[in-house]
């Protein structure tokens, strides 16, 4: 029973979705599907208190423990400071809550919006700019001669970084460049792109069919 | 009446009458050679180095006293590539109960958390030691992609992982996830659909799954013929879809092909194309 009610669920609302695609937009079959989607977010958004869960009780596993304690109460501190600035206050640039405006929190600043603003998103721009350093890194290791195709693989790279700059036109390189992106990478892409949406395909099915079912657990 | 002028009486997108035969091909594909494989046929399925070398990631973790790190990308659990990563989490973390080594799992997706979480600790039952699995190596760190990096590179740094294993779909993350990887000294296994990313995964991975292969992970990894009978299916699709493109091209370049099939088969074939383009 554990395992044969998902199977059925999962059966009825695979051939379901898959029925959809082939009814005109503003059907009943196009309608419910959108309504069956919905439901995944209003999921999802229940399951953001079983992670917030996670976290917390991890955390305060390992700070009982001695592990990485310091690390463990700094991420806690912020989680219940963010969440309580975020549910009293709101996320909007300006605290909208009559009661809250005017008293501790005066005038219209919001401080959840600014944490967000001033720390979050200078936090996540700087991770990606790391990047930067990562691909040099990762260019240096790729583009070692170790092998003929590794060879090709340098000069092609050469020659698509030279194909960007200003001067390339003045050699000609712009157009090698273009010819490199837009006919064997493309091929290439391309080739994978089929691979992928049958393997996706072929995986959808079994899942369908309850070929394949270790997502659900066991065997 | 050809499919063309049929579509064009019920004035319904032709496109769509292509798609339903061919999904239905496909589909039967699938079922007769997951039957046929059912029956006791042996299937080839050529080896796949990445998959290969999970026993032996696994195996070295091992013998360091090290965890293995499961990353199963950054979408969500309604992606294909994530459902495909929970498969081959199952066999992972199987393996890995088996050699007593612990399973560490982070992902950024509340909805996967539960799913990952019951699947870890059923494979670890499977294998017989359902004692060794721990809920604390099951971890949501953050919902936000660049948050979730830095917990993750710092669970490679802290825990120092002897083997790490991305499987699912990954976006500006992969490169910094693989390359602290290397830091961190671990062997690494990806597999991703996400072309833009293969690049980085490639530079950066001891093996890499590239598209449909890691589709086809769970097959070969589980080795249950029915799964493997599904590849044949994926294969002969292919080479439908290669001798369509090839028609396809031949008919739209050289006019006198796209005479001959219409005198033998009534059908121009350049047109049919042309119609069944969504852009067109």
């Amino acid at each position: 029973m554990r395992r044969t009610v998902p199977l059925i669920i999962t059966f009825v609302a695979g051939v379901f979705m898959i029925a959809t695609f082939f009814f005109n937009p503003d059907t009943w079959p196009q309608n419910a599907a959108t309504r069956v989607k919905d439901w995944g977010l209003i999921l999802a958004t229940f399951a953001v208190v079983l992670g917030t869960g996670n976290i917390i009780r991890v955390s305060i596993h390992k700070a009982r423990k001695g592990e990485e304690r310091f690390f463990k109460i700094v991420l806690l501190v912020c989680l219940f400071v963010t969440l309580g600035l975020g549910l009293f206050l709101g996320s909007d640039e300006e605290i909208r809550s009559t009661w809250l405006n005017g008293g501790l929190f005066s005038g219209s600043f919001n401080p959840f919006y600014w944490i967000y603003q001033h720390v979050q998103l200078p936090l996540g721009a700087t991770m990606f700019s790391l990047l930067v350093f990562y691909i040099t890194s990762a260019a240096y290791r790729a583009f070692r001669i170790r092998s003929f195709e590794a060879g090709i693989l340098l000069a092609t790279a050469v020659i698509v970084m030279l194909g960007q700059v200003p001067i390339s036109s003045a050699i000609g390189l712009d157009e090698v460049m273009a010819w490199i992106m837009s006919v064997p990478n493309v091929a290439a892409k391309r080739a994978i792109f089929m691979g992928a949406a049958m393997g996706i395909a072929a995986m959808s099915l079994k899942i369908i069919l309850g070929i394949e079912r270790s997502y659900l657990g066991g065997d | 009446m050809d499919a063309i002028a049929y579509a064009r009486v019920l004035d319904y997108p032709l496109a769509n009458i292509v798609m339903g035969v061919l999904l239905a091909l496909f589909f039967g594909g699938v079922i007769f050679w997951t039957e046929r494989a059912r029956r006791g046929r042996s299937q080839y399925v050529r080896p796949i180095a990445g998959l290969a070398a999970v026993n032996e990631a696994v195996g070295r973790a091992t013998e360091m006293g090290r965890p293995v790190l499961f990353v199963p990308g950054i979408a969500d659990v309604d992606d294909i590539q994530t459902i495909a990563a929970v498969v081959i989490l199952s066999s992972v973390a199987k393996t890995a109960a088996r050699y007593d080594t612990r399973t560490i799992f982070a992902t950024c997706s509340p909805l996967l958390f539960p799913v990952a979480e019951e699947t870890i600790r059923n494979a670890y039952a499977d294998a017989g030691r359902p004692d060794a699995f721990s809920r604390d190596d099951v971890r949501f760190l953050s919902s936000d992609q660049f948050a979730f990096t830095a917990g993750v590179t710092g669970i490679m740094l802290r825990e120092k992982p002897a083997a790490t294993v991305f499987m699912g779909a990954f976006w500006a993350e992969s490169l910094i996830l693989a390359e602290t990887g290397v830091l961190a000294g671990a062997i690494q296994i990806a597999g991703t659909a996400n072309v833009s990313q293969l690049p980085f995964f490639v530079a950066a991975c001891d093996y890499t799954l590239i598209g449909e292969e890691l589709y086809a992970a769970g097959a070969y990894l589980s080795h249950d013929a029915r799964l493997l009978g599904s590849l044949k299916a994926s294969d002969a699709m292919k080479v439908l879809v290669a001798v369509l493109i090839a028609i396809g091209v031949l008919t739209a370049t050289i006019p006198p092909i796209d005479d001959l099939f219409d005198r033998l088969l009534g059908i121009h074939f350049a047109e049919f194309f042309e119609f069944t383009d969504p852009n067109g």
